[in-house]
């Protein structure tokens, strides 16, 4: 198994190469350092006077960024670097993935987000629908403890086909690191409509019938891993005031992976379909594995 | 029948909800604590109310009443009050979601609570109908002056109004827009709200001083054109303008010390609204001559085009209305989805009522279903049709709310002293059945042979359907 990770800037905070070392540890795979900067006329035509001294500043960030990696990843273990020249940054990681056939992504978080949040950036968002295996992401300043593995993963489960398909990710991931499963369900208490002409609790309402539905699903779930070959599957649901406040309601620890599928959309639905996955990514407070419909190929 | 409330006797159509049920399975653990001021509660009614019925209903009610529209205003303002009142006591002792369709289930019993549910549907599904329709008005009101189009007469007028149209195309592209909003989970927040009660005040406030300074005495005589009879008459539309103001009672439990914040908060919501209607009313009456008012679509703009000779202030008065009929229709449309949420959840309703979507987490079925329902009665149906069977479903839910407060005292004594208490014993209660009873014999009879009709296609499907499905049925979960 081998994982890409995205990282280029030496100034970045270390998520990305934090998560490789965990997957490294609980997986024992290949890492492989992607940083893709932006081509140059070196990569275009013979060299040329003009482009010198910005070509010498990209192969000071690359070469930084390489040193960095190496200096956080090489105590446990040799990783590969590669330079990738692409004017896009989600196209370059793709062709990355695809030349070193990788099994995972892994991205760090968006810079402007909040410490502790995850906010997928302009690359995160557009992988998130488009990648071609699954993508491995964290919170912003996300530290793991040394020696840290991922010891039991959670799937965010809501019984839609995409969820469904990562529910056999995170069965087939379990099978291989030898963990449990979880099959967990949000569910956010949506905002109170004013005027509340049908009162404060309308919503209260709401999320009761989908934690009853969700009761519904978890059977099926449960079922379904055990076919899978998972025999150790719990149950959660998890409900709270907004998005927020449902997944601080579960009581995660240190080494919980959460996986969650994805499903692929053009461009025109990502922006009006509004899409569970982004939200469940903003606040979750553990690594994320999300998993873009048909991405994941991985059994033993 | 049983004798005691308390009972639930499954085979009875009076089977009754227990209230310790519903509040299991309506709040959870994730019930906030909010303390919310006596100010507060008030302009949650003034918000709630304000902006239903006032933009249009001057056209509707003035060839009734003449300027005897003015003590319309008054007297429908004195009953709505009365019956506030009996909806707080009421909503203090059965703190749920669901209106008075949840409140008769735990104390009428299961055909009443039903009955109240398909009234319901008039108050809230149709409502959100008629203020399409009247944001129609100002739409066109407002790109006619902003820009100078006209949408055709074809497209612009239901199929069942006096001067037929196709379809009232602009209103079902409003219902349209609200059901997007709603399928994507889009909720009014508190804040919104507030700037949706400035908008409103804002723009009748610029009516109100623009039409004084074109103010006529002349207009007002003869006061009372059609005697007592018209001012009766122009009732149910009148009762559509306060349609909203029973949010001040659902919110009641929040509020500090209610048996002393909720009456006041209560009379002065209503005193405000009336307060500013009759002001809009003065001003309109003064403004222009009684045989002006027949037929004008988008009133109060049309009026102020008239007194000032340019199209400013009649452009700004347009926008402030559409942009807060728009969240009135969004609010009226939501309250109609919960209800019928509610009725899903008690096996009342087939279960598309109740299913919550996975993707968006809202009940989209029941959105779509709502919508589409509301967006049909908003293509054919003319607005004046809708204030009447509008005007009959709240007042069936104001009666049925009322007699409620009477029921609970006399069934459920281990209630006492929970929450807010009327004053008075049975006086108000029985003072607001009365007063909502005379309001009702104002509705004209084809609007009654309508209702009785919707009522039987209720009665109906209660026997087909919901009696056998209902989650008090025997056999079915839950019940006490």
């Amino acid at each position: 198994m081998k994982a890409v990770i995205a990282y280029r800037d030496a100034h970045d905070s270390p998520e990305a190469l934090e998560l490789g070392a965990i997957l490294r540890r609980t997986l024992g795979c290949d890492l492989a350092v992607v940083a893709v900067l932006p081509p140059t006329s070196r990569d275009t035509m013979e060299s040329r006077e003009p482009d010198a001294e910005f070509r010498a500043w990209l192969d000071q960030l690359a070469h930084d960024a390489e040193a960095a990696a190496r200096a956080f990843l090489d105590g446990e273990g040799p990783i590969e670097f590669l330079r990738v020249a692409s004017s896009s940054v989600a196209g370059g990681l793709v062709q990355a993935v695809e030349s070193t056939s990788a099994d995972v992504l892994v991205v760090g978080s968006a810079r402007e987000a909040v410490h502790g949040s995850l906010l997928a950036g302009s690359v995160a968002t557009r992988l998130l629908h488009s990648s071609p295996v699954p993508l491995l992401l964290a919170p912003r300043g996300y530290h793991a403890e040394p020696g840290q593995r991922f010891e039991s993963l959670t799937c965010a489960y809501a019984g839609t086909a995409r969820s469904r398909e990562a529910l056999a990710a995170t069965c087939d991931l379990a099978k291989l690191i030898g963990a449990p499963v979880w099959v967990g369900t949000f569910v956010p208490r949506a905002s109170t409509m004013y005027p509340p002409e049908v009162g404060f609790d309308a919503e209260d309402m709401v999320s009761a019938q989908w934690m009853e539905q969700a009761e519904e699903l978890h059977r099926g779930a449960v079922e379904f891993c055990r076919e899978r070959g998972v025999a150790d599957v719990r149950t959660f649901i998890a409900r709270g005031d907004g998005w927020a406040g449902a997944l601080r309601a579960v009581n995660w620890s240190d080494h919980d992976l959460m996986v969650m599928g994805s499903s692929r959309l053009g461009a025109v639905a990502r922006v009006f379909v509004g899409s569970t996955a982004t939200k469940i990514l903003r606040y979750t407070p553990v690594p994320i594995l999300v998993v873009p419909a048909g991405s994941h190929s991985w059994s033993e | 029948m049983s004798s005691s409330g308390l009972r639930v006797t499954s085979s009875s159509v009076l089977r009754r909800k227990s209230i310790a049920a519903m509040l299991g399975t309506g709040a959870g653990e994730t019930k906030l604590e909010r303390t919310m001021s006596m100010f507060s509660l008030m302009m949650i009614g003034v918000g709630a109310t304000i902006g239903t019925g006032i933009f249009f209903v001057m056209a509707v009610t003035v060839p009734e009443a003449g300027p005897g529209v003015l003590l319309t205003f008054l007297l429908v303002g004195l009953i709505v009050s009365l019956t506030a009142l009996c909806y707080a006591e009421v909503a203090s002792k059965i703190p749920v979601s669901g209106s008075a369709y949840a409140y008769s289930f735990a104390s009428l019993g299961e055909l009443p609570a039903y009955l109240v549910g398909w009234a319901l549907i008039l108050e809230y599904g149709v409502a959100g109908a008629a203020t399409s329709v009247g944001w129609g008005e100002y739409f066109d009101s407002f790109i006619s002056d902003a820009f100078g189009l006209e949408i055709p007469h074809a497209l612009n007028a239901g199929a069942l109004a006096d001067d037929p149209g196709i379809i009232n195309l602009p209103a079902v592209v409003l219902v349209g827009m609200c059901c997007l909003l709603l399928l994507r989970g889009a909720k009014e927040s508190a804040r919104a709200n507030a700037i949706m009660v400035m908008v409103k005040l804002g723009v009748l406030a610029m009516f109100i001083v623009i039409s004084l300074t074109a103010f006529n005495s002349d207009n007002l005589t003869p006061f009372l054109p059609f005697g007592f009879a018209g001012v009766g008459a122009a009732i149910p539309a009148i009762f559509f303008t306060y349609i909203g103001v029973d949010a001040v009672s659902t919110a009641g439990e929040e509020v500090k010390d209610p048996n002393r914040s909720l009456p006041i908060a209560i009379f002065g919501a209503v005193a405000l609204v009336t307060f500013f209607y009759f002001l809009v009313a003065v001003g309109a009456l003064g403004a222009q001559p009684l045989d002006r008012f027949e037929g004008q679509e988008a009133g109060l703009a049309a009026i102020l085009t008239d007194i000032t000779g340019v199209r400013f202030p009649a452009l700004v008065l347009a926008a402030g209305a559409v942009i807060s009929i728009f969240s009135v229709t969004l609010i009226t449309i939501y309250g109609q989805t919960r209800i019928l949420f509610a009725m899903g959840r008690d096996g009342m309703l087939p279960k598309m009522f109740k299913d919550v979507s996975p993707r968006t987490l809202s009940p989209d079925k029941n959105v779509l279903f709502t919508c589409a329902f509301i967006a049909v009665l908003a293509a054919v149906v003319p607005i004046d049709k809708l204030f009447d069977l509008v005007s009959i479903g709240t007042l069936a839910a104001f009666i049925v709310v009322s007699a409620t407060v009477l029921v609970l005292r006399r069934d459920r004594p281990e209630l006492k002293g929970r929450g807010f208490e009327l004053p008075f014993g049975p006086v108000i209660p029985v003072l607001s059945i009365l007063a909502c009873a005379w309001a009702a014999t104002n509705i004209a009879a084809v609007t009654w042979i309508a209702v009785g009709l919707w009522i039987l296609l209720a009665l109906a499907l209660y026997f087909l359907y919901a009696r056998s499905h209902s989650v008090l049925a025997p056999g079915n979960e839950a019940g006490s």
